[in-house]
């Protein structure tokens, strides 16, 4: 029986071919994104598989009794029980303390890149499956590691092991080795690894019980871990008398994880980053599943549009004697076979959006491949089942009698209101989804390619090093050289920090500090509004004159720009300076965030950028030799750091693959809401299929009897436009105004938008009505 | 007896008035008889005929099939029995498009649990008998109007039924096609097939041994060939 369903179902979906490519494909392309949540979810059971001592590695996790009783659960714990477990307990081999610290900001001279830290003990090689590649282990202070993409990020091909990476805060960093290429399902996923050392050196902290940071655990082979737990409630009792003796409210508890069972996270541990808690991978699923029962439900509708071709089949096969509930496992069969080959789409659509639009927030690839199929393909058959049960009780339910006499008109579920505001919210959701994301497109690009706010064009970074007015002399005789600055860093990245006032009396005001010469100016095309640009000087000795901006007038109190030129500040604390300029604010680092007092000095000491502005655009690879070839000539035994600021600032700005992604999103969407419509204009007109041949006898013509079908789903559309442009608009309007700096909502995009969606969604409608007034009414009235 | 009709009637509402399509109907029908039902249109034919295939139903009176009393069952009871007992032909054919003539013939035997192996054996009895072997992998549409009424009445005697019921049987066939299968019809009557025929070709109805005459739902008069 399951055989001849298989062979019908094949057949149906074979013969139409336009219908079957519409639903499969439809299934198929919201299918992918579930596909991601299921890979999420098994990922998350294939975490910090990859340490070689998954049977006897633990981390220790706290809950927390504060003094009304409340518990709190925490994957962190305090350093002084990681302390403990050191010493004293022959059972265990090692013991490790990690810190995370988020927002770190890197930078190597030319660019500034945010990274993710921690900060480990040497023995955390030991415990994990992290390898150096190259290098050693980061033990002194101020030193680290970086991960393989990191280090290609700041150092391209040029060996990182010895170099130099600066923070804001806590100065220079030391390479000291590059890890292994890890998988990245672990807790401790990070861009470097820090020295504890370090950690030791700037931590503020010194209360005992503070929970800062993890602590992990190996035992001794052989040893049972119910020694660990005696331990933890030995040191947990020592830390509450200690704690109590410092009369603190909060009692502490030890538990112990096996390190492979950390996710997910079933027990919603505070502080517990990159294991995904139940309810993260709730929230992800659910956002796959509504998609899917939007494509579900254009099946659905879609299926029953067409019921009518299938109603012969349920009334010979009632009078051969099948009973209701055979026809209803036909029909689920059949979905079920349509979800099949929409898995099968759904695979390659998955394959090319990892080709074309990897982004790394989602899990791409998991370890046990057999499991993940098994698991795709129950998914799948569940999709069926579900898609196909509404089409299949409402197919089945047709009345022999009355099918095979050719009284029946094709069925349908719920109200017809009920499917037209679908279609209409599909439709507002669908244009609100496309309208934000060309928004957040045109913003990033905005921001990836701005030159108003300072000029990126034609510069080349060079980072320096020593002496360098030599190596700048020769820079600016090459025959591309229209001129070059000096900056202790580019715009676009974070910058020293400076202290400000306007006399003794007042409180200093901390101030952006760039260290630039007058052709630095020049190359970013700032404005000066006031005064003139900082003297052109080659002294070694820094300047008492300096640029600042609006900004920085407004919160010193300075008066309009006009009246501050001359007037003396006093900068850090140590120098009187005199204003020889004011520039026009603008945005030299975050777009999201209002400018800062800024400051522009000439402080040749600082100098270590040189940005060379060229006359035209160059070649970048010539150019780069060119530079190399004078750069040797005073550092022969060093690379060339050597960069095109263009680039630099759309990396910076422009996430490319999250943009691609939520692309791809924009088009699934699209497509799944005009399929919506394409079902419910089906139903329309195969409904009024003998109507149209009566119009059509009497002698309607084809247009009139288009103008006459589509008249209904247009007004839908406009509804929908209606409802959609300003809800469009404001949504944009709210996302454009979280940047300070931005490009303003493209009013001339959002039309667009507008136009091509609403076009694609007229083309269905007339193409549907096309088909329906083109057909012979001779073949549509006759009874049988 | 195999059919008994009694006191019958069927009718339907419409802005509140019943319109009788059949009224007080009595009929019965003994085992091996050929039955012609006549009238013109709108007289009640098909619907008696649905209401003995139990594809229909019915407001008041009795009708037992084989002693058993229709009107009593549950439809999956009525489903059981006419799978069983009831074979149709209809004027459309009614086969399904997607089958080929091989999977049409055999699809009542799947749903009655007939063995794969007992399955083809019958179907390929019922191909051959009607000589349509050779035509056993074609669709539908590949087949002439005679052909595929051929197939629709080889799908109803698949099952072995008691009671064949046409409607029309030969109303889309040119007179050549329709002559055969009334002599079908007949030899199959021979083989003691009970067969209940609608018709308006006053000489197909003679093929059968008793017509009955219907006018405005009632029963104008039986004649025995």
């Amino acid at each position: 029986m399951i055989r001849n369903f298989l062979k019908v179902a094949w057949r149906n979906l074979w013969r139409n071919k336009l219908f079957s490519f519409i639903n499969i494909v439809g299934l198929g392309l919201a299918i992918p994104f579930a596909l991601l949540s299921l890979m999420q979810a098994q990922s998350a059971y294939e975490f910090d598989n990859f340490h070689p001592y998954p049977d006897r590695t633990f981390r220790i996790i706290t809950d927390v009794t504060d003094n009304v009783g409340t518990k709190t659960k925490y994957a962190l714990s305090p350093v002084a029980a990681a302390e403990q477990l050191k010493q004293g307990y022959p059972y265990i081999d090692q013991s490790t303390f990690v810190v995370r610290d988020f927002g770190w900001q890197l930078n190597n001279r030319l660019k500034t890149i945010d990274v993710n830290s921690i900060y480990v003990e040497p023995a955390f090689f030991d415990i994990f499956g992290f390898q150096l590649a190259k290098g050693t282990r980061p033990v002194e202070p101020n030193t680290l590691v970086l991960t393989k993409e990191k280090a290609e990020v700041f150092f391209g091909t040029v060996d990182p092991v010895g170099k130099t990476l600066s923070h804001p805060d806590y100065g220079e960093f030391t390479v000291t080795g590059v890890l292994k290429p890890y998988k990245r399902n672990t807790h401790l996923r990070s861009d470097i690894m820090v020295s504890m050392a370090t950690y030791k050196r700037i931590a503020k902290d010194t209360v005992l019980t503070s929970l800062s940071g993890f602590t992990y655990v190996l035992l001794k082979p052989g040893i049972q871990d119910k020694n660990l737990d005696a331990a933890l409630t030995a040191i947990a009792s020592k830390l509450n008398k200690q704690a109590a003796s410092l009369s603190l409210k909060e009692k502490f508890q030890f538990r112990k994880q096996y390190i492979t069972k950390l996710a997910p996270d079933f027990d919603d541990l505070r502080g517990n980053s990159y294991v995904e808690s139940l309810l993260d991978l709730g929230v992800n699923f659910g956002f796959a599943l509504a998609l899917l029962l939007l494509a579900g439900f254009n099946y659905v509708n879609l299926t029953l549009a067409r019921s009518l071709s299938r109603s012969k089949e349920v009334g010979v096969r009632k009078v051969a004697g099948a009973l209701r509930y055979q026809l209803v496992w036909q029909f689920i069969c059949e979905a079920i076979l349509v979800a099949l080959l929409a898995l099968v789409v759904g695979f390659i659509m998955l394959k090319l959006m990892e080709q074309f639009s990897y982004v790394n927030w989602f899990t791409w690839e998991v370890d046990n491949k057999i499991v993940i199929w098994g698991v795709f393909i129950v998914f799948a058959v569940f999709i069926g089942v579900l898609a196909g049960f509404i089409p299949a009780r409402i197919l089945s339910r047709f009345q022999p009698a009355k099918v095979l006499k050719g009284t029946i008109s094709p069925a349908s579920f719920g109200k017809m209101g009920l499917r037209n505001s679908l279609v209409v919210i599909q439709f507002v959701a669908t244009s609100l989804f496309i309208f934000l994301t060309a928004t957040l497109y045109s913003q990033f690009k905005y921001m990836a390619t701005d030159n108003e706010n300072f000029n990126r064009e034609q510069i080349y970074n060079i980072s320096l090093n020593g002496d360098h007015r030599l190596l700048k002399n020769d820079i600016a005789a090459n025959r591309s050289v229209e001129r070059t600055g000096m900056v202790s860093t580019p715009f676009g990245g974070s910058s020293a920090q400076c202290a400000i006032k306007k006399n003794n009396q007042e409180q200093n005001t901390e101030a952006s500090y760039y260290a630039a010469d007058a052709d630095f100016v020049s190359n970013m095309n700032l404005q000066i509004i006031a005064g003139k640009n900082l003297p052109a000087s080659i002294s070694d000795s820094v300047s008492d004159f300096i640029l600042v901006n609006e900004k920085a007038l407004a919160t010193l109190g300075l008066g309009t720009p006009q009246e501050a030129i001359g007037k003396v500040i006093h900068l850090n604390n140590s120098r009187q300076v005199t204003i020889q300029g004011v520039v026009k604010d603008f945005c030299y680092y975050m777009y999201q965030f209002a400018t800062r007092p800024l400051v522009l000095q000439y402080n040749p000491s600082q100098f270590h950028v040189l940005s060379i502005k060229t006359k035209t655009a160059v070649d970048d690879g010539v150019f780069k030799s060119e530079i190399n070839s004078i750069w040797k000539k005073y550092h022969p035994h060093e690379e060339l750091a050597f960069s095109n600021y263009q680039k630099d600032m759309y990396d910076r700005y422009f996430p490319g693959r999250d943009m691609r992604f939520m692309g791809m999103f924009c088009v699934v969407v699209l497509v799944i809401a005009v399929m919506g419509l394409l079902g419910i204009v089906t139903y329309h007109t195969e409904r009024r299929v003998k109507e149209i041949g009566i119009r059509k006898v009497m002698g309607a013509s084809v247009p009139a009897i288009i103008r006459e079908l589509s008249r209904s789903f247009i007004k839908l559309i406009i509804i929908s436009a209606g409802i959609a442009l300003p809800l469009s608009y404001m949504a944009g309007y709210v996302f454009i105004n979280l940047f300070t700096y931005n490009d303003g909502i493209n009013i001339l995009l959002l039309c667009l938008l507008f136009c091509s969606i609403f076009a694609i969604a007229l083309f269905t409608i007339i193409y549907k009505s096309m088909q329906a007034a083109a057909a012979n009414p001779v073949k549509n009235l006759r009874t049988e | 007896m195999l059919v008994q009709l009694k006191n019958l009637f069927k009718w339907v509402t419409v802005a509140g008035n019943r319109t009788f399509l059949l009224k007080d109907i009595n009929l019965e029908v003994e085992e091996g008889e050929f039955i012609s039902i006549m009238g013109p249109s709108g007289s009640g034919k098909s619907t008696l005929l649905n209401i003995i295939g139990m594809l229909d139903g019915f407001d008041e009176g009795e009708y037992n099939f084989l002693h058993e009393s229709v009107h009593k069952l549950k439809e999956k009871q009525r489903a059981q029995l006419y799978k069983q007992y009831i074979g149709f032909v209809f004027q459309q054919y009614h086969l399904i498009d997607e089958l080929t003539v091989y999977e049409n013939i055999e699809t009542p035997l799947l749903y009655q649990d007939v063995k794969s192996s007992e399955r083809k054996a019958m179907v390929a009895d019922m191909l051959d008998r009607f000589n349509i072997v050779g035509k056993k992998d074609l669709f539908p549409t590949q087949l002439s109007g005679g052909q595929q009424q051929l197939v629709g009445v080889a799908r109803a005697l698949i099952a072995k039924p008691k009671l064949i019921l046409a409607d029309e049987p030969t109303g889309n066939l040119n007179s050549k096609q329709g002559e055969e299968i009334m002599e079908l019809f007949n030899e199959l009557n021979k083989e003691g097939v009970t067969i209940i025929q609608v018709t308006h070709s006053e000489k197909n109805a003679a093929y059968a041994g008793r017509t009955i005459h219907l006018l405005d739902g009632r029963v104008e008069q039986q004649v025995n060939n």
